[in-house]
Order: structure tokens, then C-alpha cells, then sequence
């Protein structure tokens, strides 16, 4: 953690945060950057490198290395299946 | 300009962080710590105040807006689930809150201005219990825990801040995470009566809610609401004589709960302008659910 301090200028965005920032910054370059990222990035977790001007320098491939720990599991039981079906209608039914 | 760290450094400094983030390697832990005080405190004079409320049961509003968000459909789709019905949350309505589930909030000892405790998990479940029955504050995932600080005192009133990590198991397969609850208490100090109780589901990232179902594969999903939480009694207008601020007390409780957060991560515009001013290079993590909270 101290590392990441020193070394590195550290920020996080989601996706969604990213696409505002490219239609809206006043800031030719942060539009610039926030489009790069954004083109780098595969669900669910990117980590990407850059310079000290904001210039792509490579990424992290992450994603299989924690896609990887979920382990199969069992199958729902129908009641479970129907109950998620039904708390999620009422979500999408919004 | 400085070199970059090596590849190999970089992938640990990663790997230490997604650790880190609990949002993305899933553990089980159990055995959560006790009440207890904690050494963080937030720089203000030093001054202890026993914090107590009187143990009267409390009608509160619970509100909840149904989830939204495209992955939720991907998740209904793979479960076959084409039912119309109702939200499972008990929506906008009245309840009452035992009494005694606010005295587990609170710190043994004195405490003081902006120091923080926390809270055991038996006492999350039974305050979270009036939103679903089915609370679980050891969490399936890193980041379980909760904590209280002390965040305003005047001659008549305490505030009293809270973040609480939790989740709802729907049965044994399904985990609903909010990305945190985010409460606060207005005592008033002489009567200990509870003026004012509120507690929500940040809405500041269009994403606040994780999905997990354990089916043959593990499925995900990041969903939003509106409106999760409950309340009690009205706004009370207190002036303080001393308080903490709210981004204050909100970064302390970050970093007491997510060692992740004590790095200091900017805004990408602030991150560039700062980059080039230190001729560092810049670690960008783009994710679906906010680093800073359970929503990932």
C-alpha cells in the first residue's frame, strides 16, 4: 500500500463516471484520458497504467485472475430461483 | 521523469491492493471483534463524554425503492424469472425499533469528539433487522464490520455517526450488499431520548448494491436504489459547539474499514494535474462498483 502511494498518482472510476467525464470535462486532455480508460477497460476490475502526462502506458490483466476464485457452486433450489425472480421484477418493473 | 515501477512490482502492488479492496476476493470471515475503542481519533480537543440513550422503544419510516440496473436483468433472465409480484423489502412503512438495539451502537467507555468505535456485529443485525429479517453483518466477502464515532457535541445535544457493513441472504443462495449504511443519532444529553435517527444507502455512484447467486456458476450483478433505510422523528436544528465535519467522519470510517481507502485517490482531473506536477506516473483502476464501499 505504501508502494502504490510513492510510485504511483492513484484514481478509480466506474465506467459510467467515465463516460460523463468524456462528454462533459472542460479539459480537453482529461476528456482525452477519461476515453482512453474507457476503451482499456473489461469488466469487472481494470487496472491501468499511465505516465505522468495521462499517456496509456499498459495494463494489468486482472480480471481472469479474479473471475478465476469464483468456484462453481450448487444449484438453487427452485424456491430460491422464484424468489430472486420475483425481488428482481419488482426492481425492473420500476 | 521517473522510471516506471517494474511489471512484477506493479502486478503485487495490484494484487495487494485487490486484497485490499474486498470487493473483489471473496472470503469468509468470522469471529468480529468487540465493542471497543479505537486509537483513531480525528484531531480535535480532547474531552470524554459518556454517550447513553434511554432504552424506549422508537416508531420509525422504513423506505425502500426497488433495485435497478441492466445486470439485474442478465440475472433474471439466467433464473428464468418472469413473475410479476411485488418488492421482497418491506416498503415505505412504519415500525418500531426495540430500544434496546440502539444501546449496542454505543461505546462502553467515554469517548471522545471524533474518536471512533465499533460496533459489534450481533448489535448491526438486530438495529438492520427492521429492513429484512435476514441480516447478516459477518459478510461473505472482506470489509465486515462497523463503526460509531462521536461527530457533534453542543450543551444539549450529541450526534452520533455510524457506517455499517452488511447483507441480506435471501435463503442460502442469494447476497444483496449495499454499499454501506450510513447513519447518524441526535441524543439529547439530559433526558438521553432519541430526537432524531436516520439511516440511508449512499446514492452519490449510480451503482450502491452488489448481487451474488450461487447457482452452477456464480452470478453478479450491481444494481442501484434510490432509497434504502429508515428514519425517526424530524430534523432537530442544533448549533454545535463543536463538531467534526461529515467528510471527516466519512474518511475515518473509510479507513477504519477498508484499508484501501488510506491510500489518497483523486478525481482523474486532479490525478493528471497531479501526476504531471510531481512527474509520477498514474495507476488508474476503472470498476463496476465504487472501490470505496461494499458496492463492488
Amino acid at each position: 500500500m505504501n508502494l502504490l502511494r510513492e510510485d504511483y498518482v492513484c484514481t478509480w472510476s466506474l465506467p459510467g463516471e467515465l463516460e460523463e467525464i468524456k462528454e462533459t470535462s472542460q479539459s480537453g486532455q482529461v476528456r482525452s484520458v477519461a476515453e482512453v480508460l474507457l476503451s482499456k477497460y473489461r469488466p469487472l476490475v481494470e487496472i491501468i497504467r499511465l505516465d505522468s502526462r495521462g499517456v496509456y502506458q499498459d495494463r494489468l490483466s486482472m480480471n481472469e485472475d479474479i473471475i478465476n476464485r469464483f468456484q462453481s457452486s450448487y444449484e438453487p433450489k427452485p424456491e430460491e430461483i422464484a424468489f430472486l425472480s420475483k425481488f428482481l421484477t419488482a426492481g425492473l418493473s420500476k | 521523469m521517473r522510471s516506471f515501477p517494474s511489471a512484477l512490482a506493479a502486478t503485487i502492488l495490484a494484487l495487494s491492493l485487490l486484497g485490499a479492496m474486498g470487493c473483489c476476493v471473496r472470503t469468509v470471515e468470522t469471529g468480529a471483534q468487540p465493542a471497543k475503542e479505537s486509537a483513531q481519533v480525528v484531531d480535535v480537543e480532547k474531552k470524554d463524554y459518556r454517550l447513553e440513550i434511554r432504552p424506549v422503544d422508537v416508531e420509525i419510516l422504513a423506505s425502500f425503492a426497488p433495485f435497478e440496473g441492466d445486470q439485474l436483468s442478465e440475472i433474471l433472465t439466467s433464473t428464468n424469472g418472469k413473475e410479476e409480484t411485488e418488492a421482497f423489502f418491506y416498503q415505505d412503512r412504519s415500525t418500531t425499533l426495540a430500544g434496546g438495539a440502539f444501546q449496542g451502537l454505543l461505546p462502553q467507555d467515554k469517548v471522545a469528539l471524533g474518536q471512533v468505535w465499533e460496533i459489534e456485529p450481533a448489535a448491526v443485525e438486530r438495529f438492520l433487522s427492521v429492513l429484512h429479517p435476514n441480516i447478516r453483518a459477518d459478510m461473505n466477502m472482506d470489509g465486515s464490520g462497523a463503526v460509531g464515532a462521536l461527530s457533534a457535541v453542543s450543551d444539549k445535544f450529541f450526534e452520533i455517526s455510524f457506517r455499517m457493513h452488511a447483507q441480506f441472504l435471501f435463503g442460502e443462495f442469494v447476497w444483496v450488499t449495499p454499499a454501506q449504511f450510513d447513519g447518524r443519532l441526535v441524543v439529547e444529553r439530559e433526558s438521553q431520548a432519541l430526537r432524531r435517527m436516520e439511516l440511508k444507502v449512499p446514492t452519490e455512484h449510480y451503482r450502491n448494491v452488489a448481487f451474488e447467486v450461487y447457482g452452477n456458476d456464480l452470478r453478479t450483478g450491481l444494481g442501484y436504489t434510490p432509497n434504502l433505510g429508515f428514519e425517526s422523528g424530524k430534523p432537530v436544528q442544533v448549533e454545535w459547539s463543536d463538531s467534526i465535519s461529515r467528510e471527516a467522519i466519512h474518511h475515518v470510517f473509510s479507513e477504519h474499514l477498508l484499508p484501501v481507502t488510506k491510500i489518497d485517490w483523486l478525481p482523474l482531473d486532479e490525478a493528471l494535474a497531479q501526476a504531471e506536477r510531481e512527474d509520477k506516473p498514474i495507476l488508474a483502476i476503472v470498476l463496476e462498483g465504487a472501490l470505496t464501499d461494499q458496492s463492488c
